[in-house]
């Protein structure tokens, strides 16, 4: 078998690791105190690349802005600053515990508060040490909602955090992207981070139609520099043929182009994203009594048949029906955040308004997966037989209007969501999170007419699809180690087994 | 109306009549041969949108066939379709969208035998969907094209869809496409020409000039739309109702707006209008002058004409034109000289008249004077023969009576040698004159004396001794009408007369006293005429003479117990009316 062979075949294998143990939710209960030792294993994407003298190119098919930074706002930006942002810890694909910016990690106070010792050669870009100090300001000024009390430093390498509620095992919501260390020190555009990688140089070009980020390892790591490049409105696989080494997507014509390629290699990732469908003219029904009971706490009824079907036929892309439960539909957690958000008063308004036009079924620009659901929604709502969506979607014979689908620019979804305007809504929530409550919360501030009243966020939400895309690698040149969420970071060349 | 008014409106008329139906005829027959252009540019465009259409409908057909003939090549699509290997199903639900991009078309679906839709390219996700009926109503669509609503997630759209089929396996399947037509299509119907191309169809209605869809309520073209242009032909075209599985007529409707049209016929009538009315204009102006030139000397003409009189016949009619205005001022000059030469005559026979007349009288005044003288003298010789000593005392006797027919002689001489006076002219004031005569006759008892004199000399050109007569006369005869209980007299002398120059001198005396009836003021100027119980009957008739022979006139105004009013004009002497001009002139 020649080596090709042998790569395909150890990467199947880590897919089919991936598909079997990283594909479920991380464990939420007692984790060890300790790390585990570092060993190679599935997580570990081409663990045989060589990598080459010369940087990898890493393609981007959406922008990526210095402003979000740490804090990524889609799958480019959770790609670049996987690479270049820290958490205090790591979580990988099987849900095991790395250490991250912190080397050891205690519990106190019986679990209630966790002491975290940064590590030694913790350094931001510009050489300066990561003190505790810094954490506790960054988290101050930029985390806004979060799932602790409080925070404070324990001298220069010590870092304590005082818990609403005790955990048994490590929090594993320090290793949410969301709490990623930055410090906006520097001169650059670029908040500083103490990542594997630094973005040189830190002011990035004006242009971010031709993004071009260069980053170069930090320190003597043994690392390859990596070039991301923003794709332009061409065709994605124009970039394939330009020598990029990595592209992450789940577009299916790329990848079926990539199987016709032979020198490229595509790889399942862990299911990311849920796509669920709101209306908030169910909700209005729900909340005046309609379903009172058991709608009130449970997610509303859709077949897995007709959730199978639109995961197959509805959506271009990797997509299975939903497997719940849903990180908002674990009973029983975030209680307090369910309680708190229980008591807001409704945000929206009792009957339907609509500033005339035709109603409509909107997802995000860009999202395909979004809008083949909601296509079909509008297809089978309209259809001769809309009952299997009965349970989860009005009756649109009763609409006095024509309904159609629409795509919306992020800035217009996001305030039609806010106000609840629409008809229905296709949204894409991370299929996983390492801080429910805190997610639960920004998804309330994001559509605050989900959770009010006795209702709850698990009744208002009907899941459709779970969808994960695929990285593209060229052979040889680059091994990936991939994260609980689906994102993958560049190995270190001692991760990989690789070496010059 | 005045001749000139006349003038004016038959010049008017003979321009603006034959200009107005200038412009009505040419106006007319612009409109008819612009429409009939219209027409024909419109049959010919009318004929090439029905040919457009059945290209149009012949390309979907086509590029169906292509797609047809890939299809059935097509081995992924093959096992998809026909073998259900679930791992080419999204390439199955992806090909339509290929294939719709491939052909250039707007809508296709593919639909298996049931009618089932397993592929759809402008609705991707509406795979499964029954629509059995589509495929045999687009066959039994005359021309093999129809209309349809297809469903697109973004709203219905209107297509012009074929069908095809290709056989893969035994197993037929359908191939639904079209193109889109929504106002381009029919802009492109219109062919850029001012051609308006309506589509009503069964749930609403498209235009080349409209955007966007109409309501259902209103199908026909736009009635605003249709107030501004002319429907030139209706086309019909199959239309597939897919809801009720039926094919129905849409229609198309080719309009022309008449904007262009109007315009131009409103173009043409502004400029008529002005070129009727600049000539009109002109039209007016040279007719005024026309009329003027026509009616001035006529006008003049008849002044002269109005001044011709009797006593006043030296008035000019010579002229120098050679026109008919010329001839009759000759003629009037004519007619003027020959009544000169009969008043001449006439006055002569008045002359020989009244010295007849006056012959008589003094023969039977003197007779009248005689008669007592010589039957004295006869009494005398009588006496001297019959009775001589007698003759002292009946001499002395009768001595009363021959003094008294002396007197009355001496009397009658001296009046008649008042009739022909000696005319010494020259200039004179007849304010002197009325005040001279004011003078004599004042302080008489019982009359009151009035005198109304013109601010400036009122001059003219006679002999004073007769001037003053004729006041003086007229004076006693007034202070003479007056009764027993007096009354008053008034003196007025005016100037009078037209801006031309001819000045009149005006002598007016009134009386309060009996005045005349009309058949007395007929005979008032009449030799021997008199209402007064003592005279000649001579005193007027010598004032009228001597009045006539100084070019004057005399006229009386009166009303029986009224008094009354002579008036007498005389032509100013040269100076007075420019005396008077100045005069006024210092007034205002």
């Amino acid at each position: 078998m020649p080596d090709r062979g042998k790569r395909r075949a150890a990467a199947i294998a880590a897919l089919l690791g991936l598909a079997a143990g990283c594909g479920r939710p991380p464990e939420t209960g007692p984790e060890p105190i300790t790390p585990p030792p570092v060993t190679a294993d599935e997580c570990v994407l081409f663990p045989d690349a060589v990598p080459f003298d010369s940087a990898i190119d890493v393609a981007l098919l959406e922008p990526v802005s210095p402003a979000s930074a740490p804090r990524p706002g889609n799958d480019a930006e959770r790609l670049v600053f996987r690479q270049t942002y820290e958490t205090l810890i790591q979580l990988d694909c099987r849900g095991a515990v790395r250490p991250g910016l912190a080397e050891s990690w205690s519990a106190e106070r019986d679990g209630r508060a966790w002491r975290f010792v940064l590590r030694d050669d913790a350094t931001f870009w510009d050489g300066r040490s990561l003190t505790a100090g810094q954490v506790v300001a960054g988290w101050s000024m930029g985390v806004g909602v979060t799932s602790f009390d409080s925070l404070a430093s324990d001298g220069e390498r010590t870092l304590l955090v005082y818990m609403d509620t005790a955990y048994e095992s490590v929090p594993t919501l320090f290793a949410d992207p969301q709490n990623a260390v930055a410090s906006a020190d520097g001169a650059g555009t670029w908040p500083l981070g103490t990542g594997p990688y630094r973005i040189e140089p830190p002011t990035p070009a004006v242009d971010f139609s031709h993004l071009v980020v260069h980053a170069f390892p930090v320190a003597d790591a043994p690392r390859p520099p990596v070039t991301f490049r923003l794709a332009t409105p061409t065709d994605a696989r124009d970039l394939l043929d330009g020598g990029a080494d990595v592209m992450v997507t789940g577009d299916p014509d790329i990848l079926d182009y990539v199987d016709r390629r032979p020198e490229l290699t595509s790889m399942p990732l862990p299911w990311s994203r849920t796509y669920v469908l709101l209306a908030p003219t169910r909700v209005r029904r729900l909340r005046s009594g309609d379903s009172a009971g058991a709608a009130a706490i449970g997610p509303p009824g859709l077949s897995d048949g007709i959730r199978s079907s639109l995961a197959r036929d509805a959506v271009r892309g990797d997509a299975r029906g939903h497997q719940g439960p849903a990180w908002w539909e674990i009973g029983g957690r975030c209680a307090d955040e369910r309680a708190r958000l229980r008591a807001l008063p409704p945000a929206i308004a009792t009957a339907a308004y609509r500033l005339g036009g035709p109603w409509r079924v909107v997802h995000p620009q860009g999202d395909e997966a979004a809008r083949g659901l909601a296509e079909r929604i509008l297809a089978l709502a309209t259809g001769p037989e809309p009952e299997p969506l009965a349970a989860a979607v009005p009756r649109a014979d009763e609409l006095d209007g024509p309904l159609v689908v629409a795509a919306l620019e992020p800035d217009e979804f996001d305030e039609a969501l806010e106000s609840g305007s629409e008809f229905l809504y296709v949204v894409a929530l991370p299929h996983r999170t390492l801080d429910p409550c805190r997610h639960l919360a920004l998804l309330s501030e994001r559509v605050p007419w989900l959770a009010v009243g006795w209702l709850d966020p698990a009744a208002t939400m009907v899941p459709l699809v779970d969808t994960r895309s695929h990285v593209i690698a060229r052979d040889g040149t680059v091994s990936l180690r991939v994260d609980w969420d689906g994102v993958v970071r560049v190995a270190a060349e001692v991760e990989s087994g690789g070496g010059r | 109306m005045t001749l000139r008014t006349r003038l004016r409106l038959a010049f008017l008329a003979v321009v603006i009549v034959p200009v107005v139906a200038f412009a009505f005829v040419v106006r007319r027959t612009m409109s008819e041969r612009t429409t009939e252009q219209y027409q024909r540019r419109v049959d010919a465009l009318v004929a090439v949108i029905e040919d457009d259409l059945a290209l149009r409908g012949a390309e979907v057909r086509e590029r169906l066939r292509a797609l047809a003939i890939l299809a059935g090549d097509d081995n992924r699509l093959r096992a998809a379709a026909v073998s259900g290997l679930e791992s080419e199903r999204p390439y199955l639900l992806d090909y339509a969208g290929k294939a719709l991009h491939l052909a250039g078309l707007a809508m296709l679906q593919m639909q298996n035998e049931r009618g089932r839709i397993i592929s759809s390219g402008h609705f991707r996700n509406e795979y499964d969907r029954l629509e059995p009926g589509l495929p045999g109503l687009l066959t039994r669509a005359p021309g093999g094209a129809a209309l349809l609503e297809a469903r697109s997630p973004e709203g219905p759209f209107l297509a012009l869809a074929a069908v095809d089929s290709v056989r893969i396996s035994g197993v037929k399947f359908s191939l639904v496409g079209g193109v889109s037509v929504e106002r381009s299509f029919l802009t492109q119907l219109a062919r850029g020409t001012e051609l308006a191309v309506t589509l009503s169809y069964p749930g609403g209605s498209l235009s080349s000039t409209v955007s966007g869809p109409q309501s259902d309520a209103d199908p026909a073209p736009d009635s605003t739309e249709a107030a501004r242009a002319e429907v030139v032909a209706e086309l019909a075209v199959p239309f597939v109702d897919a809801e009720r599985s039926a094919l129905l007529d849409a229609r198309i409707y080719v309009s022309h707006p008449l904007d262009e049209l109007r315009a131009l016929q409103s173009a043409i009538d502004r400029w008529f209008l002005v070129a009727v009315a600049v000539t009109a204009g002109v039209a007016f102006l040279l007719a005024t002058w026309l009329a003027s030139r026509i009616s001035r000397p006529l006008a003049e003409l008849a002044h002269k004409t109005s001044r011709i009189d009797l006593d006043r016949l030296g008035i000019d009619f010579s002229s120098s034109r050679k026109d008919e205005v010329g001839s009759l001022t000759r003629l009037l000059g004519s007619m003027t000289e020959r009544l000169r030469g009969s008043a001449a005559r006439l006055k002569e026979a008045e002359r020989r008249a009244t010295i007849g007349e006056l012959a008589r009288q003094v023969n039977h005044d003197i007779k009248n004077g005689l008669t007592p003288i010589r039957n004295v003298l006869r009494h005398l010789a009588q006496v001297a023969r019959d009775e001589p000593d007698r003759l002292p005392e009946v001499f002395a006797e009768r001595q009363g009576t021959v003094d008294t027919s002396i007197a009355y002689l001496e009397n009658l001489a001296s009046n008649y040698a008042r009739l022909y006076p000696r005319m010494e002219r020259r200039a004179c004031d007849v304010n002197d004159v009325v005040r001279q005569v004011a003078a004599s006759i004042g302080g008489r008892p019982g009359v009151r004396l009035e005198t109304d004199l013109a601010d400036t000399p009122a001059a003219v050109h006679a002999d004073p001794v007769a001037l003053r007569r004729i006041v003086e006369n007229l004076a006693d005869n007034a202070v003479d009408s007056l009764g027993p209980d007096g009354g008053s007299v008034r003196l007025a002398s005016e100037l009078a007369g037209d801006a031309a120059g001819d000045g009149t001198v005006r002598i007016s005396v009134a009386d309060t006293g009996r005045g005349m009836n009309a058949d007395q003021q007929a005979k008032i100027f009449d030799d021997f005429y008199t209402t007064k119980d003592r005279g000649t009957g001579l005193g007027l008739s010598i004032v009228r003479r001597l009045v006539l022979d100084l070019d004057g006139t005399i006229r009386v105004e009166s009303e029986p117990g009224q008094g009354s009013r002579f008036v007498v004009e005389l032509p100013a002497a040269a100076g007075t009316s420019d005396e008077r001009s100045a005069g006024g002139e210092e007034t205002a």
